[in-house]
């Protein structure tokens, strides 16, 4: 349990000490761990053409001065065999500024975590394209890695143009 | 903040304990493709297969994070009987992973030139693939061994050890030499190195160098040694393709006499999906490619000797789909006549 324990910290360690290199230090964050809503759920499933792994997602509202600056997201794909798990940070608008790969788990596709690919996805939000080979380049070797971490990104966008519509209600 | 940032984290640690992401639990996935073949010699006439090539299940399963088995069986022709058509074992090996470096163990595969380790159909243009990657590289070479893997700045480092080959097939090529993990030998091992570089968008450049004295009917004091050093590149973004693979191989005491064989091709194409408005990807290719499959002192066998032509138009609907036209020339230095190949395809990876 330990070791879990341990594991399970090193990603919410990884993914804060992201959000602070992004945002800045000045920021104050609030984790939550929340049920994926059900109203846009299935919207971002069909659009994305990828259903949640599992039944909630991690996020953290970003706060500066009072005023939120943006959100990230923390949630998992499916690989060839193994989860990815993949974080995406937002502006206060719903368009990504920023994506990792927290951690990954296979011998094979790992280019996806490098930081000049997911760059693509910067500026992106559920309203753009993401076809693999147009819109994203593809990464020889890394077929299905790139599918799912593409529509993993994808997929988040709808959730988060939920949660940021939510909020300002 | 940082320090809130420790506090809080072993807090939530015990919070987010019982979401671990990861479950046990298996994959299936899979390639497969289907050829038409046309082949024509000088005026002779035409010969033309319809070939189911590969079908080929994967299967693995994670006991942990780090911990998995993950394997390939393989059906070549679609039927297995008195010698025709081959289904084989190509991996099967327990692999341990972590961030930095990786261990595996099995049935495993060298990493040696871009199709032996990556050969699903939709990552190659061609119908075929390229001869090249059948004569100088023998793809899919897969073999008993162990081998141990990393990664650090964006270079891929692996090191294999293998089964010997067996010194008795090779010859023109080492690709007959291939044990294929059958009642192998382990003297010498065929050792495989290999680094690559993937950090800059769409290309991949990399190298390795296999070597093995490989006993002559499992008598490891009669031995061929044999050096394969190789080079490759792909690049594939901004609609731009590009491949060049380069081979050579060094021999001692083969038992036809070659000092070294060896070639190259390179591949070239660009994606004109968007110009003609197709959804997916579609790209005209060209392909030039000149390899010998045998040397002596730097006198190349005619008959051993052969120069392709070959131009092509494959679309992937999506990127897991790949169908597959092509067209060229096959010249062997040392006949009169060219033979043409007219290929169509199909292939598929899950």
């Amino acid at each position: 349990m330990v070791w879990v324990s341990t594991l399970t910290a090193g990603l919410r360690e990884k993914t804060e000490s992201l959000i602070y290199d992004h945002y800045g230090d000045s920021i104050s964050v609030l984790f939550k761990k929340i049920p994926i809503p059900e109203e846009i759920k299935s919207t971002a499933e069909k659009n994305a053409q990828l259903r949640f792994m599992q039944d909630q997602i991690y996020i953290w509202e970003i706060s500066r001065n009072e005023e939120m600056i943006g959100l990230a997201y923390l949630d998992n794909v499916k690989g060839k065999s193994q989860p990815i798990t993949y974080a995406v940070f937002f502006d206060n608008q719903g368009m990504v500024e920023g994506s990792h790969i927290i951690k990954y788990r296979e011998p094979i596709g790992g280019e996806v975590s490098n930081q000049y690919w997911l760059n693509q996805f910067s500026g992106k939000s559920w309203e753009s394209d993401y076809k693999i080979g147009s819109d994203i380049d593809g990464i020889s070797g890394a077929t299905i890695s790139v599918n799912a971490v593409t529509r993993g990104i994808h997929r988040s966008t709808y959730i988060v143009e939920y949660l940021l519509i939510q909020k300002n209600e | 903040m940082k320090y809130f940032l420790i506090l809080s984290i072993s807090v939530f640690s015990l919070i987010m304990a019982q979401d671990d992401f990861f479950e046990p639990g298996y994959s299936i996935g899979g390639y497969g493709e289907l050829h038409y073949n046309r082949a024509q010699t000088g005026d002779n006439e035409a010969m033309t297969t319809l070939d189911f090539h590969r079908f080929i299940i994967y299967y693995g399963y994670n006991w942990t994070e780090k911990w998995s088995f993950k394997s390939e069986v393989e059906l070549e022709h679609n039927f297995v009987a008195d010698g025709e058509g081959e289904l084989e074992l190509e991996q099967a090996y327990v692999n341990y992973h972590t961030d930095k470096f990786g261990f595996q163990a099995g049935v495993i595969l060298p990493s040696v030139g871009l199709i032996n380790e990556y050969h699903e159909p939709p990552l190659f243009v061609s119908v075929e693939r390229p001869e090249y990657n059948k004569y100088v590289i023998p793809t899919t070479w897969f073999g008993n061994g162990f081998a141990v893997y990393g990664s650090m700045s964006g270079f891929n480092w692996r090191v294999a050890l293998m089964e010997d080959m067996e010194g008795e097939g090779i010859g023109a090529g080492i690709r007959s030499g291939r044990g294929k993990g059958y009642k192998t030998t382990a003297y010498d091992w065929v050792k495989n190195i290999s680094l690559n570089y993937t950090e800059v968008s769409g290309l991949r450049i990399g190298g390795s160098y296999t070597m093995n004295n490989a006993p002559i009917n499992n008598n490891p004091d009669s031995t061929v040694s044999f050096g394969l050093g190789e080079f490759n590149i792909k690049y594939d973004a901004n609609n731009l393709y590009a491949v060049l693979e380069y081979g050579t191989i060094s021999y001692e005491n083969n038992p036809d006499g070659y000092t070294t064989s060896g070639g190259y091709y390179l591949d070239m194409g660009y994606n004109i999906a968007r110009l003609v408005g197709v959804e997916g990807k579609l790209m005209p290719w060209l392909r030039v490619s000149d390899y010998n499959r045998g040397t002596i002192d730097g006198k190349v066998n005619p008959d051993k000797h052969y120069s392709i032509q070959r131009f092509g138009l494959t679309y992937w609907p999506i990127s897991n789909i790949a169908f597959k036209f092509d067209y060229g020339t096959h010249e062997t230095e040392s006949a009169n006549d060219k033979k043409t190949l007219i290929n169509l395809g199909v292939g598929y990876n899950f």
